[in-house]
């Protein structure tokens, strides 16, 4: 097995935390599992309306890198998904982090990281704020309210080699980005 | 005859209404509005200072109703921004999405360009498809040094 630790959303189908929520300025229960499902919704009904939201590098906000992981431009993916899902950015955040499904260091506060990528056959690499997601909560998202047949295919979307350590404080313990998301600019990678 | 008609119209419509058969009952509830931080409201207020960072709009709830799910669209109506990145001016940010009862969301916009920021009338409203509205109307100003 090339990959040691699969986060699932049953693990965290329980997850409910006592948090600060904003409502009245008091604390409640927030059930994650709840918001999940309505990032999912929301997320599968845009890109009923708008496919070109995932997969297509330069495009998208999020492109899947390998089989396990889709890239997510940030501070973009979360400001879209929380417009579309009707949920302020802190809460999409908190939500896809304690969940598992938004890959963060071990102190769960850093999520993003600087670096460089590429579409698969050019010869120019862009630098962006990048954060991870778990494939099983996009692709769950567009077969259940995307009206997508299958998961999406792995994108065009390449990181730069030389970046790899940048993303490794994101995957301590879980299962590692596979080759085939790095590349570099003047090679072809497939 | 006409006028026996405009009676009976007027006696029975306000009666549809009692018994159901007019206006849907309004499901949607504004919660809090004013300026956000943290996903918390930080002031109740329609004016907004102009800054990097602020976030403004309201919660809403979905109050239970027997038609269940609702589909609505978020609007953003702006004073007129410039995109530098389009050809056009940006008077209205417009996002659909499904209204679950019983469920709260927040509509809410944050300068986070500096060509986001316009002094005037912002307006966020949801719009339901069955007819219902809620809106607030903000007044963005620029503050004084």
């Amino acid at each position: 097995m090339p990959w040691t630790w699969v986060n699932t959303r049953c693990q965290f189908k329980l997850l409910v935390t006592l948090a600060r929520d904003g409502s009245a300025g008091g604390r409640r229960m927030i059930d994650y599992s709840e918001s999940l499902e309505r990032l999912e919704k929301a997320l599968g009904e845009q890109y009923r309306r708008s496919p070109f939201i995932l997969g297509v590098p330069g495009s998208s906000l999020a492109c899947k890198v390998d089989p396990f992981h889709y890239l997510a431009v940030q501070p973009g993916f979360i400001k879209y998904l929380s417009r579309w899902a009707g949920m302020f950015p802190e809460r999409v955040q908190a939500t896809l982090v304690k969940t598992g499904n938004m890959l963060s260091d071990t102190t769960h506060q850093n999520f993003t990281t600087a670096i460089h990528v590429f579409e698969d056959g050019s010869r120019a690499a862009t630098q962006i704020s990048a954060s991870f997601l778990l494939a099983e909560f996009i692709d769950r998202a567009v077969t259940q309210h995307g009206g997508s047949a299958g998961p999406l295919p792995v994108s065009r979307l390449r990181i730069l080699e030389a970046d790899r350590p940048r993303t490794g404080f994101l995957f301590e313990g879980k299962t590692p980005l596979q080759g085939l998301a790095f590349g570099n600019p003047n090679q072809r990678t497939s | 005859m006409k006028t026996l008609l405009a009676a009976f119209l007027a006696l029975i419509l306000p009666a549809c209404s009692m018994i159901g058969l007019g206006d849907a009952p309004a499901i949607l509830e504004t919660t809090e509005y004013g300026i956000f931080k943290d996903s918390r409201l930080t002031l109740q207020t329609n004016s907004v200072p102009m800054a990097i960072g602020t976030t403004f709009g309201f919660r809403f709830k979905v109050n239970q109703s027997k038609s269940g799910p609702v589909k609505a669209r978020i609007v953003t109506a702006t004073p007129g921004l410039i995109d530098p990145s389009k050809t056009k001016i940006q008077l209205d940010y417009v996002s659909e999405l499904t209204l679950t009862p019983g469920q709260t969301y927040d509509v809410f916009f944050t300068f986070s360009e500096p060509w986001e920021l316009v002094t005037g009338h912002w307006e966020l409203k949801v719009e339901t498809d069955a007819g219902e509205t809620l809106s607030q109307k903000f007044d963005v100003y620029k503050q004084q040094m």
